[in-house]
């Protein structure tokens, strides 16, 4: 029986994203939650003693290629290295290969270069393992090498792939890497693919296992709920994968039913929500105040209740910080103006742009803004109407 | 869209209303307090939801009944049938549902996507034209008001989008400006570029890393190779002073390679040790033979005492000790046989005596033939035993029966009746029948006749009456013409009455009672016949029982004859059966005689005698049986006697029954112990003398041996051989030596040649150089420790440079901030973009529709104004109108209804505007008060045919020119 961990998307040290700004108890946390959810890996693999671990593509991030994060990476596999605990490893567009690396891997690292190769292992139990796969070279490699992975032709032993790319069918929001159907993976015959590049845990084949493990720890609004790696035990016959979660803070989107506005009543009703969720881990938390009445909160009061939540959470070890509310109004107020503005004019792309363009016009600002085709227009028009709102209602 | 039906469950103080307003214009009429206000609020509710806190409105929800709400039904242009909308009490603005003609519903989003999202204010303020509305431009009836008005009403609320564009205004001056200093967005900038500023110097610290790591990488080589260097000569020094620590042995090891060198000293393998075994070998067999010999002479002496017994005397002795116990036995049999006998005959006499036999007859015939012909007549005596009780029993019965019937019979004769009476009696009964019926018809002829009268008696009174009243009459008439004086009518008239009253005499007098006296008659005749019987025979008894004790007797005496013969009967069949049981006795008796038996014994005894007889003879064969047995024992007992006491004599044992076998056991032991003993002791000294030619032989080989280990060294004698060994040892001993030495200095690798070279050096020069080697090793020693520093050092800066997490922690600041910059720059973005999204609807009205808007207002106000006004003009300085004489006026400028019409002119041809956004129907709160007749007749004609929509005119004037069928009146409810 062969037993190995499925890990992509390691991210290490990326840096996170929020709305508002942090306390330094919040952030310490948060700069330390990569490294802590890779060390309950490698804590596992030893207790497990599984057989090896594929990483696929990601492991460091971009935005924070620091030396602290290949230092702490070489120290986990050299504590692998002591266990005799493989480590077979691809990069992705975050970490291409080309981006260059100040260390050096312990011997039980494998690192597959820009073409597809394979390498061989024997498992604890004499399982012959091929592991096929390739890193990317440079960041922006959109070249599909996927006809480059051999096809198993023969019945021994256990062929994994490794694949840091996007599935043709996902709906993820991401850059469109090396797009791939199943049935070009299945084509290959191989009994696992372990893939990477989308950070949402999903499971796209039965026979062969097809996953995405996701990434180990959520770093925004929209890598919710718990992360981890996939434990995968079997032989040739069948595999099982199980998944094992590390992350050190939860993000999450929540709503919460409240039957009043009044500022102070909201608020104990938000901390006791909070102290709820704060039995069960460090939450990051999207708040929508779910409200069926007539009343609605000033802007002031919005603002001060905010502050008031997030000044509970400073220097609280456990805490349940909330990055951003939206009341959400059962009684649809609508600003009739609007809608009709809306319907006229949100399909002109002119004046979209035009409003775009008052920042990513401007050098001062526009380095650092998210490039230019992420701004979607049902958003700006979306939030841009939810500000207005709110701004009306002083 | 058009309202057919307005059905209110209940709002305000209208309480379930329904109203019909299928027509295209409806005049809703109605005074004060009727309610029209509140039925106008009801169809804004039930299509835009109930008035909320926020609206100035009250939410009219009925005080004192439950239901609140109602149903609008609607036809809606584009929909085949009526639908139903109906909105009842639910969330704050109601629960809305819409049926429709085919069962389905539907909800508010339905509904509210039908009006094509327009909400209830900007309803109001395009397709409600109010009376305050208007009073509102009575009062403030300015340029800028009027503008602003109209622009809300063509651009639906251009006044919200001011607010709403300073306000974003403000807003987005307090986000970002492009070269400011303290907005939101420009502190976080300046913030990200410090922090950039600091990523980009660490990040060039960081890149120092990998030389570091080169460097060190050298280091290390360079500080192995010298370690290498240092572990060379640590080596060489250590084989010094190995050398010197084994110098000594080396030479030691050189003279004995040459004292050795000579040819080898020999001697026999443990020598020494063997030869002294085998001398005292020698000397211990010698002494082993001498003390055997001795041992064997007394033994031989001790077995010549003893004599070896016969064998057939032993023989002999063992098979008479084997007959002993057959002989025991058969003495046991012999008691046993005469006890047996002796037994037997007392039970034969015994036996005899049970059947009565003084001698025995052995010779009676007991077969079972016999036993079962007695049986068979037992058998048969005992059934006719049995018989015979029966018949007398039978007997016995009978003529008891026969007493008690001759009994009845008597007693019966006595109680019956004669013939004489018996005949009187059925005379009387059929008189009595006879009297019975004649009663019964005289009763039925009586009551006809009674019934019969009545009639005639009345028929008779009419005549009577009719009669006397014809004679009254005709005496008046004559009383009349005789007073009168004419007498012969009188007197006629007279003589009329006097016969009329004549005849009336004569039919009253008849009567009919003769039939009936008849009857009666003949009833009284039977009665006394009746009577006489009764008097003159004694007949008072039933006439049945006599009859039933007549039959009685008859049956008695059949009875007793028929018992008479059946006793006769049985009396006979008893005789035979005596004759029959004496002819079986007598039989009985025969078989007793031929049984021997006492002829006493009683029959039934009879088979348990033939019985005993079989026992007795059975016991008397037994006796015989065992009899000779006895006598044949006795006979072999005697013959064994004669024969034993000959034998034994012989062997010296005198004779007696009981005592001879345990003599002859004992003297077989004592034969069998002789025997024994003797050849033990045979035995034992046929091995000491096989043990003594053992030894012997031993011994000569032992010295022959001896003399073959002298013979080996070549020695003369014991001391001569000593001699060699000493020798021999000595050899060994350097040999040993020698090889130590070598396996010693073999393990040091101090090969043959390097031991020679060594064993001819000096000690003190090998000294020498180990001093010399020790020198170059400490100058090693230091360059080592130097490279050492240096790495210490590098390690140091690259530990530093690893444990240092800043460059991470400003990365995430950075990120973190940035993302903050992100998130108010997309806000900033988001409400920029609302921002030119207004603007350009604003621009977009102003360009597009108004001038379509005005010119059909220019078209309705023409019309309404009947051509006195041309024109409606839209200019950059606001509205004009141009009179048809071709002045133009501004609004102000115009009368007071005028300028209304102008307004409602305005206001329609708005919602011609929109007519491909909305298809309402408009509703008018009495908006045309300040109009004279004329124009409110213009205006109303103007909307019942111009329009396309729906018009629902409410009004507390009512107009009689609209007809009657497009009139709702609202009454007052009072109550």
């Amino acid at each position: 029986m062969v037993k190995f961990i499925h890990a992509a998307d390691l991210h290490l040290d990326s840096p996170f994203k929020s709305r508002t700004k942090m306390p330094n108890s919040v952030l310490e946390v948060l700069m330390e939650s990569t490294y802590n959810s890779v060390t309950r890996m490698i804590d596992f693999a030893i207790r497990e003693s599984v057989d090896f671990i594929v990483l696929s593509g990601d492991i460091f991030d971009q935005s924070n290629r620091s030396l602290k994060s290949e230092i702490f990476l070489k120290q986990a596999f050299n504590r692998l290295r002591e266990k005799n605990i493989f480590v077979y490893m691809i990069h992705g567009n975050h970490d291409p290969i080309s981006s260059g690396f100040k260390t050096h891997w312990p011997e039980n690292v494998a690192v597959f270069k820009e073409n597809v190769e394979t390498y061989e292992m024997m498992s604890r139990q004499g399982e012959r393992i091929y592991l096929h796969g390739f890193s990317y070279l440079m960041d922006e490699s959109y070249e599909n090498k996927l006809d480059e992975y051999p096809t198993n032709t023969d019945n021994r032993g256990i062929h994994i792939g490794l694949l840091h790319g996007t599935y043709a069918k996902s709906k993820e929001s991401v850059k469109r890497y090396t797009e791939f159907n199943l049935e070009a993976l299945n084509s290959k015959l191989y009994h696992y693919w372990a893939l990477g590049h989308i950070h949402v845990r999903n499971q796209l084949s039965d026979l062969p296992q097809i996953h995405y493990a996701g990434n180990m720890q959520g770093r925004h609004k929209n890598e919710t709920g718990e992360k981890g790696f996939l434990l995968v035990q079997g032989d040739d016959v069948s595999l099982t994968t199980d998944f094992i979660a590390t992350q050190e803070v939860i993000f999450e989107n929540l709503t919460l039913q409240t039957e009043t506005l009044r500022k102070e009543s909201l608020y104990q009703h938000i901390v006791e929500f909070k102290e709820k969720l704060r039995e069960d881990s460090k939450y990051i938390i999207n708040l929508t105040i779910d409200y069926d009445g007539e009343d609605e909160i000033s802007l002031t009061d919005f603002n001060e209740l905010i502050e008031l939540l997030q000044e509970d959470e400073v220097n609280v070890k456990q805490f349940v910080w909330i990055d951003n509310i939206k009341v959400s109004y059962n009684n649809k107020e609508q600003i009739a103006l609007l809608n009709d503005i809306k319907k006229s004019y949100s399909n002109n792309d002119d004046l979209f742009r035009e409003a775009v363009n008052t920042m990513y016009m401007d050098p001062n600002i526009n380095r650092y803004l998210p490039s230019i085709g992420e701004i979607s227009q049902q958003e700006m028009l979306e939030m841009g109407e939810e500000r207005l709102k709110m701004l009306m209602r002083k | 869209m058009k309202i057919l039906s307005v059905n209110i469950y209940g709002y305000g103080k209208l309480i379930k209303e329904e109203y019909t307003t299928a027509q295209d214009f409806v005049q809703i009429f109605g005074e004060n307090e009727a309610g029209k206000s509140t039925m106008m609020s009801f169809i804004h509710s039930v299509l835009f939801g109930f008035p909320t806190k926020k609206e100035q409105e009250p939410r009219r929800e009925p005080r004192m009944h439950n239901l609140y709400g109602g149903k609008l039904v609607v036809q809606f242009e584009d929909e085949e049938g009526p639908v139903e909308i109906e909105r009842i009490k639910g969330k704050v603005q109601g629960d809305v549902k819409i049926y429709f003609k085919d069962g389905s519903t539907r909800g508010e989003e339905w509904l509210h996507k039908k009006l094509n999202y327009i909400d209830k204010r900007t309803y109001r303020s395009i397709f409600s034209f109010d009376v305050l509305g208007l009073q509102d431009i009575h009062k403030n009836m300015t340029e800028d008001k009027l503008q602003e008005y109209l622009l809300r009403a063509g651009a639906l609320g251009s006044h919200e989008y001011d607010e709403m564009l300073s306000t974003i205004d403000k807003e987005l001056k307090s986000l970002y400006k492009r070269n400011g200093i303290n907005p939101v967005i420009n502190q976080e900038l300046e913030e990200l570029n410090s922090l950039n500023d600091k990523i980009r110097d660490l990040e060039k610290h960081e890149d120092s890393y990998k030389s570091l790591v080169n460097e060190q990488i050298k280091t290390l080589e360079n500080l192995n190779a010298k370690k290498h260097t240092l572990n060379q000569l640590d080596m060489v020094r250590k084989q010094k002073m190995k050398e010197v620590m084994y110098h000594k042995d080396i030479k030691d090891w050189k003279q004995l390679e040459s004292k050795l060198n000579i040819e080898p000293v020999n001697f026999p393998e443990r020598g020494i040790e063997r030869y002294e075994s085998l001398r005292n070998h020698v000397k211990q067999s010698a002494k082993d033979i001498g003390l055997r010999q001795e041992k064997l002479k007394s033994l031989i002496d001790e077995i010549q005492h003893i004599e070896l017994p016969d064998k057939s005397v032993m023989a002999y002795l063992d098979e008479l000790q084997k007959e002993e116990p057959e002989i025991k036995q058969q003495n046991l049999e012999v008691v046993r046989l005469s006890n047996s006998i002796s037994n037997l005959e007392s039970d034969i006499n015994n036996l005899q005596s049970d059947i009565g036999w003084t001698e025995e007859h052995l010779d009676v015939d007991d077969s079972n033939i016999v036993r079962e012909t007695v049986q068979s007549l037992l058998s048969k005596y005992d059934e006719i035993m049995l018989e015979e009780q029966y018949l007398i029993r039978e007997i016995d019965h009978l003529s008891s029966d026969i007493k008690q019937l001759d009994l009845d019979i008597k007693t019966s004769e006595e109680n019956q009746i004669d013939d004489t009476r018996m005949v009187k009696k059925r005379e009387l009964l059929d008189k009595e029948f006879e009297l019975v019926e004649k009663k019964r018809m005289y009763q039925l002829i009586e009551k006809d006749y009674e019934r019969e009268k009545k009639e005639r008696d009345r028929v008779k009174n009419w005549q009577a009456a009719l009669i006397i009243t014809i004679s009254i009459v005709a005496i008046i008439i004559g009383v009349t013409f005789i007073v009168n004086n004419n007498f012969l009518y009188g007197g006629l008239s007279f003589a009329i009455g006097a016969a009329a009253l004549f005849i009336l005499v004569i039919t009253n007098n008849r009567e009919i009672d003769s039939l009936k006296t008849d009857y009666q008659e003949e009833v009284e005749t039977l009665q006394n016949d009746i009577s006489q019987l009764k008097n003159d025979y004694d007949i008072a008894f039933d006439i049945e029982d006599a009859k039933d004790g007549r039959q009685e007797l008859k049956a008695l005496k059949a009875k007793r004859n028929s018992f008479r013969v059946k006793l006769g009967d049985l009396n006979e069949t008893l005789s035979v059966n005596e004759a029959n049981q004496d002819h079986l006795n007598t039989q009985l008796l025969d078989v007793k005689k031929a049984l021997k038996v006492n002829p006493d014994i009683e029959s039934k005894y009879i088979v348990d005698a033939i019985f005993t007889i079989r026992d007795i003879k059975k016991k008397r064969r037994q006796i015989e049986k065992e009899a000779d047995e006895l006598a044949s024992i006795k006979s072999n007992l005697e013959a064994f006697d004669q024969r034993v006491s000959e034998e034994v004599s012989n062997l010296g044992i005198s004779y007696s029954k009981n005592r001879v076998f345990h003599e002859a056991g004992q003297l077989a032991s004592k034969l069998s112990s002789d025997e024994s003993k003797y050849y033990r002791l045979r035995e034992q000294a046929d091995l000491l003398e096989n043990e003594i030619a053992v030894l012997e032989e031993k011994n000569s080989t032992s010295q022959k041996e001896l003399n073959e280990l002298l013979d080996y060294v070549d020695a003369d004698d014991e001391e001569e051989y000593y001699y060699y060994a000493r020798k021999f040892d000595e050899y060994r001993a350097d040999v040993n030596r020698f090889k130590v030495l070598s396996e010693k200095l073999d393990e040091e690798h101090f090969d043959y040649d390097l031991r020679n070279e060594l064993s001819s050096r000096l000690l003190a020069d090998l000294k020498e150089d180990e001093d010399q080697i020790n020198q170059q090793i400490e100058v090693v020693n230091q360059e080592v420790q130097k490279e050492q520093q240096t790495l210490v050092e590098l390690n140091n800066d690259i530990k530093v440079l690893e444990g240092d997490g800043k460059l991470s922690e400003l990365n995430h600041l950075y990120g973190m901030q940035k993302s903050v910059v992100q998130s108010l720059s997309k806000e900033y973005m988001s409400l920029t973009y609302i921002k030119i999204l207004i603007e350009t609807h604003i621009k977009a009205i102003k360009d597009e529709r108004l001038p379509i808007v005005i010119e059909e207002a220019r078209e309705t106000f023409e019309f309404v104004t009947k051509g006195r006004y041309i024109n409606v003009i839209y200019n950059e300085e606001g509205i004009f109108v141009k009179h048809k004489n071709g002045q133009v006026f501004h609004p102000l400028e115009l009368s007071q209804s005028t300028k209304e019409m102008l307004y409602i002119s305005l206001r329609l041809s708005l919602i011609r505007a929109l007519k491909g956004y909305y298809q309402l129907p408009i509703i008018i709160d009495d908006a045309f008060v300040h109009f004279d007749s004329e124009r409110t007749r213009t205006i109303l004609d103007y909307f019942r045919t111009k329009t396309n929509d729906q018009v629902l005119y409410f009004t507390c004037n009512l107009n009689t020119s609209i007809p009657s069928s497009q009139t709702i009146k609202l009454k007052e409810k009072t109550k």
